[in-house]
């Protein structure tokens, strides 16, 4: 693995796990993107994305797990596609192994790319260069 | 041996130079969350609400893949799968297994990030 060279991408982490947002923060900071803030679930989420826009601050990626408690994945994306800011907003929608029909209703709605549970730093490096690649970093 | 020692050497690569104690970090977390989230199943098993078994049984079962804990992921994972159809007295005996392999399991990754 080696270290993208990028301009600083914002990245937002999405999980009600924190084990899972630790892990995927320390991925990506082995990777070189250090611009990282966590919710942890979609009303969260929602609220950090609308307040990074008003701070003209807004973020370059989302990683975005499914199955939250209070306000899921799939709530929060419908959220980020409705709103004419945040409708590009590149979003990577996690989920596990075990719920296929949810990747499936997240498809629907739309979403940039996935990872299946449990991910490693491999995936991460691989997701996030096809990311930087398409988004022109 | 309850954990999958390529789980730890996957975090373990990630911080190759060890400099940002991330696999300390993750164990511990993960050790913390170990009695919140077995107190939580019991809680929804008790009230015998399958929805809840499911999503609390989801969200731990990610926690144990992180570490290794492949044995406590699959049962999570049975909880989690068959929430509708497993009888109260399936879902006692599959919490007690995972009671019994966390007090292993939670051992074990001490021993492991003490060396």
């Amino acid at each position: 693995m080696f270290k993208h060279v990028t301009k600083e991408t914002h990245i937002l982490i999405v999980d009600d796990n924190p084990t899972d947002r630790l892990l995927l923060k320390g991925i990506l900071k082995s990777l070189g993107h250090n611009n990282i803030q966590e919710a942890e679930d979609g009303g969260a989420a929602v609220s950090k994305i609308d307040n990074a826009i008003l701070t003209r601050n807004g973020f370059h990626l989302v990683f975005l797990d499914i199955q939250m408690p209070k306000k899921g994945g799939l709530s929060a994306l419908e959220a980020i596609r409705t709103h004419s800011k945040t409708q590009s907003l590149y979003v990577i929608m996690m989920t596990a192994a075990a719920d296929p029909q949810n990747l499936q209703n997240s498809l629907k709605v739309g979403i940039d790319d996935f990872i299946v549970k449990p991910f490693n730093a491999e995936t991460i490096d691989k997701k996030m260069s096809v990311f930087l690649s398409k988004k022109g970093f | 041996m309850t954990i999958d020692m390529d789980a730890i050497a996957a975090i373990k690569e990630i911080d190759s130079d060890g400099s940002t104690g991330l696999l300390k970090e993750i164990v511990n977390l993960f050790i913390d969350s170990i009695d919140p989230e077995l107190s939580e199943l019991k809680k929804v098993h008790l009230a015998n609400d399958r929805h809840q078994v499911g999503e609390v049984a989801h969200r731990f079962k990610s926690s144990c893949q992180n570490v290794g804990a492949k044995n406590m992921a699959q049962l999570l994972l049975k909880l989690e799968s068959e929430k509708e159809t497993l009888s109260s007295e399936q879902r006692e005996n599959i919490i007690q297994q995972i009671q019994s392999l966390a007090v292993e399991v939670r051992a074990e990754l001490k021993k492991i990030i003490a060396t």
